[in-house]
């Protein structure tokens, strides 16, 4: 096994973060982006980037709450980005097993 | 590490359990600080209370000062409970925000209720001694209720237990008499949350 097998769409510093961020959220909970912004430390053009891709790759999808503008967009993993980020998980766990027997 | 460093498998395990303790650290409300600002405010409230109790006779009630301690420890306590609440909910919203809504509204609605309750008590008669039992198992009655069916919205085990234990020391403190009910809120009723404080936080422990 090589680290090629680990999903790029998680395997990104930027990208992983949110995604373990996101995974924090019970089921059928939603975060705003710019508490997700804050939390993370990351300029809002650099996490549009970022969750465009994880979007892009079904992982993450967003929600704005009723009557609120573009500001107000909140985001949640999907079942979908759930299920990659365990398997990314498991599969590092192997990785890292098999470097230190 | 810049951001399009590419990872190795160490430096990825390494990012994931960070971000994972961090993120939990802001986004999980600090339940054992709630629980031990709550069994503070009983063992400092309700002892004050029952020293100030201690040895009258015929049982006239608490004195006005342990009264004033009680309500500080309460201030205090829903201070505590609100900031730790609103800092880590901010900007989270769906399910739990309006589990959380329900469950935060039980509290002043529930008390406000108790306390009518007890006011028709004491204007139909009820002698001081009554008053005083009342007053001290009530709240500790509606307390064990609400935490023990809202274990059932967070599937937490800790508050059910915690819950139903405030239930035992409500009925089992009530046949202390009015004295003794205090003396039971203070020590196991207080001990009760401050006992759940301590197995959380040894249980988040890093």
């Amino acid at each position: 096994m090589t680290d090629a097998e680990l999903d790029p769409v998680i395997h990104a510093p930027v990208r992983l973060r949110i995604t373990v961020t996101l995974s924090t959220l019970r089921e059928g909970d939603h975060l705003s982006f710019s508490r997700l912004q804050r939390l993370l430390d990351l300029t809002p053009g650099n996490l549009i980037t970022h969750l465009r891709k994880l979007e892009d790759a079904g992982y993450v999808a967003s929600v704005k709450p009723s009557g609120d503008g573009q500001s107000h967009t909140a985001v949640y993993l999907t079942h979908a980005g759930r299920a990659a980020l365990d398997r990314y998980t498991a599969t590092l766990r192997k990785l890292l097993d098999q470097a230190n027997p | 590490m810049a951001e399009d460093d590419v990872l190795d498998a160490r430096q990825a395990a390494e990012l994931l359990r960070r971000s994972a303790d961090h993120a939990r650290e802001r986004l999980i409300v600090n339940q054992p600080l709630i629980y031990g600002a709550w069994g503070l405010a009983w063992l400092i409230g309700c002892g004050a209370m029952w020293l100030s109790v201690l040895g009258q006779h015929p049982f006239r009630g608490a004195a006005g000062w342990a009264s004033a301690v009680l309500g500080v420890g309460i201030g205090l306590a829903i201070v505590v409970t609100a900031i730790a609440t609103v800092r880590a909910s901010s900007g989270i919203g769906g399910v739990s925000a309006r589990q959380g809504m329900i469950f935060g509204l039980a509290w002043p609605v529930g008390f406000a209720a108790l306390f009518i309750i007890i006011g028709a008590a004491a204007h139909f008669g009820a002698s001081a001694q009554v008053m005083g039992v009342l007053g001290a198992a009530g709240p500790l009655l509606l307390v064990g209720l609400i935490y023990m069916v809202a274990a059932g919205l967070w599937l937490d085990w800790v508050m059910f237990f915690l819950g139903v234990w405030e239930l035992v020391v409500a009925a089992a403190g009530a046949w202390t008499g009015p004295v003794g009910v205090l003396f039971m809120d203070a020590v196991a009723g207080g001990g009760g949350f401050l006992a759940a404080a301590a197995l959380l936080a040894w249980r988040n422990r890093s």
